[in-house]
Order: C-alpha cells, then structure tokens, then sequence
C-alpha cells in the first residue's frame, strides 16, 4: 500500500482533530464545561460519543484477530450490543441525568456517593477509576503508538509520544468539551472505516455464503456457535460484557451532560445502531481473513493482530486503508480522553471530597491531574511492556465489579444499603486485582472458561445483595428522600 | 420483587457454571448450560429492575419477557441443533446454529427493545413539565431535610 495516502489521510485526520481542540479550547472556561461539556449536548452527539468511548482499538485490531483465532467465539464479546444501549438506558440514563440535574453531580462516583449518604464509598469508586484508567490509558497508548507508527513511520516510541501529545493537548485545553466534539468526528471516522471494510471483506469472499462455505469445508469447528472455545467462556464473555456494560463510568459520565433529558428517548436507537455499524468491521474482517487464508490467497498470520493490517494490505485501496487507520487512532483517542476526564476528576473531585475538603480552583486542578495522567500512562507505556499487560487487562472487569451492583442496581433497587454498595465495591477491587495478578503471574491458572471479570462480577453482585439483605434495616436511612423521588418517580 | 428474585437466580446459576469449571477443571457441558441460564434470567432481570417505577410496569415486563424468551430460544437451539458439516443448507449465509446466535442472539433484540424503551418513555418520562415538577420537589426535600448540592458545596 503507498504510504503517501495513508500519511495524508492520517494528516487530515490529526488536524481537523486538532482544530477541534482548539475549538473547544475557546469554550472551556469553568469546571463544568472542562468535566460536563457545560452540560449542552444534543442527543446524536451524546449517542456517537458514548459509542466512540465504548469502542477502543480493541474493536478494530484485537477483536478481528480475536475471531480469526477463536471463531465465532469471540463474537460473544460484541454479540451483546444490541442489547446493552437499552439495558443502560432503562436502568440508569434517567436516572443519572436526572440526578446530575437536581443534585449537581460532577463525576460517577459522585452518584455512588449520594445514593448511599457515603464519602467513603464515593472515596473506594475513585480509587477504582485511577486503578482501572491508569491500565487503560497505557496500553491505549501503547495501540495508539503502533498506529501512529504505521501511518506515518515514526518508530513505536516516536508514535507513543506523539499520539499522547495529541490527546493530551485536546484534552488539557479543552476537556471533555473537546471530548465530545472529537468523538463525534472520530466516531464517524469509525462508522465510515467499518461499513466500507465489511462491504470489501464480503466482496472478497463471495458474500457471507461464500465465506462461510469455504471455512465449512475446511474448519467447521470455526463457525459452531462457540467457535473453538468452551460454551462456558463464549457465554462468560455475554455475561461480562453483556452485564458489565452499565457499569462503564467513562460512558455514564455523558448521561450528565444531555442538555435535555427528554433526548434521552432516542438514546438506546441511536447508541445501538452507531454501534452495531462500528462493529462490522471486527465480525467481517476476522472471518474474511480467515477464509483467505484458508484459500490460500493468504498467508497464515505470524501474530492474530495482525488481521486487519494484513487484511488492509491485500484487499484495500490506499485511500481506504487510510482511513481504517484513522479509524482505528480515532478509537483509541476517543476512549483514551474520556479515560483522562474521568481519572482527572477522581482525583481533582472525588478524592478531595472522600476526605471532606474542596479543592479552590478545580478547573486548574483538572488540567493539572489530566497531565499527571497521561505522562503516568505515557511512561508506562514505553517503560514496562509488561506491566502495561498486567494493568490493560484490569479495566473493563474492574469497572464491572465495581459500578454494576453499586451504581447500577442500587439507583434501581431503594433496598440496597450502604454497607452492602461498600463490601461490593471492596470485593470487586480487591477481588479484581488478586485475581488478575495471580493469574498474570502464573501463580495460579484459572480453569478454561473462567474469566476473572466474570467471577468476580458475580461475587460483587451476590456480595451487594446479600448484604444488603442482611442490613436492610439500613436500607431507608442510607437513601435520601429527593434522590428516592429521582429513582421511583 | 420478582425481577430481583430472577436476578438472584441468574446469579446463582453463573456461580454454579464457575464452580463447575473449578470442581472439574475444564469447562463441562453442563457449566455452559449453567452460565445461559444465568443469562437468560439475569439480563432481563436486570432490565425489569431498572425499568420499575411508578406506572411504569407493563411495556417494562413484556419487553424483559420477551428478551427471557430469545435468549432462551437462542441458547437452547445453539445447544441443541446438530453439528454441521460441509453439505449442511446454510441459514442467511451461516450454519444454522451460527445463524441463531448471530441473527437471533446478535440482532433481533435489535427490533423491540429500542422501541420498547422509546415507547416506554413517551408514556411515562421526561416531559419538560415533568421535569420541572421533579426539579422543584427535589429541591423542597432538600431545603427541608438540610441537604446540599454537590456543586454548591
């Protein structure tokens, strides 16, 4: 592929992302504006954002490697999408919003926190944000990196320092403003690369019979309905990610920052389809790639990663090519600044406020702690490869564990109790970090089919409603009345 | 009450499928059939949980039926369809069981749950006027129980 149209392309893709920035930089002169985007957002803007948090690199280079090695296994990590818009939205996107608005809540972990009458349960949710952001802004950085090493040749450590000088630079200046607005241009960047590379992936194998056709005659096992996996880890992957999605506290976050609640209508329509069209891409490319190696038109793949570079390579245009990496960067970019926001308003908002202070100026304290965190991130990436495995894998599971039972179920359930949404939150980071190291560091393997996430995600749950049970004499004292007239009313 | 009873019952199942793999060492059968269960009752559980509140009730319960019974279905069919070979008819492009998880599992809640949510909220939510109503009560409540805005503290 000439490397001159994807350097083009990747150029117009930075500068139209940069000019954003700037954009949005103009606009951000309070805290709110830097952490809610002022609250001013429209309904396509919250759904194509959330969307593009949601999806990180992971949908378009790990996820088609994912498939081209496991089968239709790996679908069950995405196979929930069309379920999960309206799962969250039935369960918290009323609520939140409508709580952000008669309570003024800033971050997530402020919702915990007033649900419960509890600092320190606001306290224990921010520690599991920093946790689970601090992994994930380094291996996005490290994917982001790669990226930018393929479209423009810099070298992986060049790439790494100059997609995190991209992103920090919007995200400093212009906060979760900027967030939104880049996200929209970058989730259409997403949507456009997806649809275009399905329709190329199909072409090429003679349609979804054709492709099937030729996987059947050679590897069945890779289109049963678990792929090559056990039943238990593809359903497991349902379970967690099916589950584990209304517990994402960067997508959440943009339910605050509707500017009308009555949007929120068309929320589950929009966040689905924009998703569904995202994840093409990640289904097509994994079997297509597959299908051509088993023809013979490719060679069998050194490394499953390589799936949509290899893919690209043989069957796109430049053109086209340079815009699937453009898409890629743009998810990477998407997730890796609504992880900054968030991180930074844990420690510039939730922390101060676990221990009872205020910080004076949090506008300049956000700033302040969105640079500590990338350059935490940064050095993580181009120092400790790996540690950067042990930390990217914490993410999502933790995020689950953590927020499903306490944030999810307690603003749904008024018998949930404080002490109950504490043990939760302790299990699932606790529980989260144990069981991920020990498993990382190979002092103890996990019987096939059991993923950490999901065995902790059942024991926060099981946690939080069991206790919660026990203290429910608790359960009325623990709710304030105006936050039960946001829940049941 | 029944939504959380359901969820406990979901819950139970997946501890049940781990626990499985752990006495066993592998992932037996049984264990797969074990975590669908849980699915089947833990996501529309969880949906009919979030979904209750004042007079909202019978779109909520019909769509989470209607989630149970897909899933159910779907599961059921991928669990129980025969293996396919090279000579088997395909279904829309796939293997039948392939083409249950993706077209029945991965799409059709596509059709109703959106639109159930949609409809759902045109008969009971955020109308301006309810809005404003819900703000002002709350902020009664709070000037009478001593209460404070976040970003007023």
């Amino acid at each position: 592929m000439p490397r001159g149209a994807l350097v083009a392309t990747g150029l117009v893709y930075l500068l139209v992302t940069a000019a954003i920035g700037l954009w949005a930089a103009r606009r951000t002169r309070t805290a709110s504006d830097f952490f809610l985007a002022g609250r001013t957002i429209g309904a396509w803007a919250l759904a194509i954002a959330a969307m593009a948090a949601t999806l990180s690199g992971f949908a378009f280079i790990g996820g088609p490697g994912l498939i081209y090695t496991a089968g239709l296994g790996a679908l069950f990590i995405v196979l929930p999408a069309s379920i999960t818009s309206s799962l969250t939205a039935w369960v918290l996107a009323r609520r939140l919003r409508l709580l952000g608005e008669v309570r003024g809540l800033i971050t997530i972990p402020d919702a915990v926190g007033v649900r419960y009458r509890s600092p320190t349960a606001q306290g224990l949710a921010a520690v599991a944000i920093l946790v689970a952001v601090t992994g994930y802004i380094a291996t996005n950085f490290v994917a982001l990196g790669l990226v930018i090493d393929a479209i423009f040749g810099t070298g992986r450590t060049s790439g790494i320092l100059l997609g995190a000088a991209v992103v920090l630079a919007y995200t400093v200046s212009g906060g979760i403003l900027a967030g939104i607005y880049t996200d929209l241009f970058q989730g259409a960047v997403m949507a456009v690369a997806s649809t275009l590379v399905f329709a190329t992936a199909l072409s090429t194998g003679g349609g979804i019979g054709g492709i099937s056709a030729t996987i059947m005659a050679r590897e069945p096992l890779f289109l049963g309905p678990w792929g090559t996996m056990p039943a238990l880890a593809a359903l497991s992957f349902f379970f967690v990610f099916g589950l584990g999605t209304i517990g994402q506290p960067h997508v959440l976050h943009k339910f605050y920052m509707l500017r009308d609640p009555a949007k929120l209508k068309w929320y589950p329509v929009l966040m689905t389809g924009s998703l569904m069209i995202a994840l093409l891409l990640y289904f097509g490319v994994g079997i297509a790639t597959k299908a051509a190696v088993l023809r013979g038109e490719m060679p069998p793949l050194a490394h499953p990663d390589d799936a949509t570079p290899a893919f690209l390579l043989r069957y796109a245009k430049p053109l086209l090519g340079g815009i699937v990496f453009s898409g890629v960067a743009a998810a990477i970019m998407s997730t890796v600044n609504s992880f900054l926001s968030i991180g930074a308003a844990a420690v510039s908002h939730d922390l101060p406020r676990a221990f009872g202070r205020r910080v004076a100026r949090p506008l300049l304290i956000g700033r302040i702690a969105t640079v500590i965190l990338a350059l935490l991130g940064a050095m993580l990436a181009l120092k400790s490869t790996l540690l950067v495995a042990l930390l990217g894998v914490f993410g999502w599971g933790l995020f689950a564990a953590t927020f499903v039972p306490a944030l999810a179920l307690g603003l749904a359930w008024p018998g949930a109790t404080r002490i109950g949404a504490i043990a939760s939150i302790g299990v699932g980071l606790v529980g989260t970090i144990l069981g991920e190291t020990l498993s990382w560091a190979g002092v103890y393997t996990f019987p096939r089919g059991v993923t950490v996430s999901g065995l902790v995600l059942v024991a926060s749950l099981l946690t939080f409603l069991g206790i919660s049970w026990l203290t429910r004499g608790h359960a009325a004292a623990d709710l304030d009345p105006d936050v039960r007239l946001v829940m049941e009313g | 009450m029944i939504a959380l009873a359901a969820l406990v019952l979901g819950l139970l199942f997946a501890a049940l499928a781990y626990l499985g793999a752990f006495l066993t060492g592998t992932a037996p059968l049984w264990s797969g059939w074990a975590m669908a269960a849980a699915l089947v009752f833990t996501l529309p559980a969880t949906l009919a949980l979030g979904g209750r509140r004042t007079g909202g009730g019978r779109i909520v319960a019909v769509t989470a039926w209607l989630l149970a019974v897909i899933l159910a279905a779907g599961f059921a069919l991928a669990f129980l369809l025969p293996v396919e070979d090279a000579a088997t008819l395909l279904w829309g492009g796939l293997p039948p069981r392939a083409a249950v998880i993706v077209y029945g599992i991965g799409l059709l809640p596509l059709l109703f749950l959106p639109w159930g949510y949609a409809r759902h909220f045109a008969r009971h939510d955020l109308d301006a006027v309810t809005v404003q109503a819900l703000a002002d009560e709350c902020a009664r409540l709070q000037r009478e129980h001593g209460i404070s805005r976040v970003d007023a503290e």
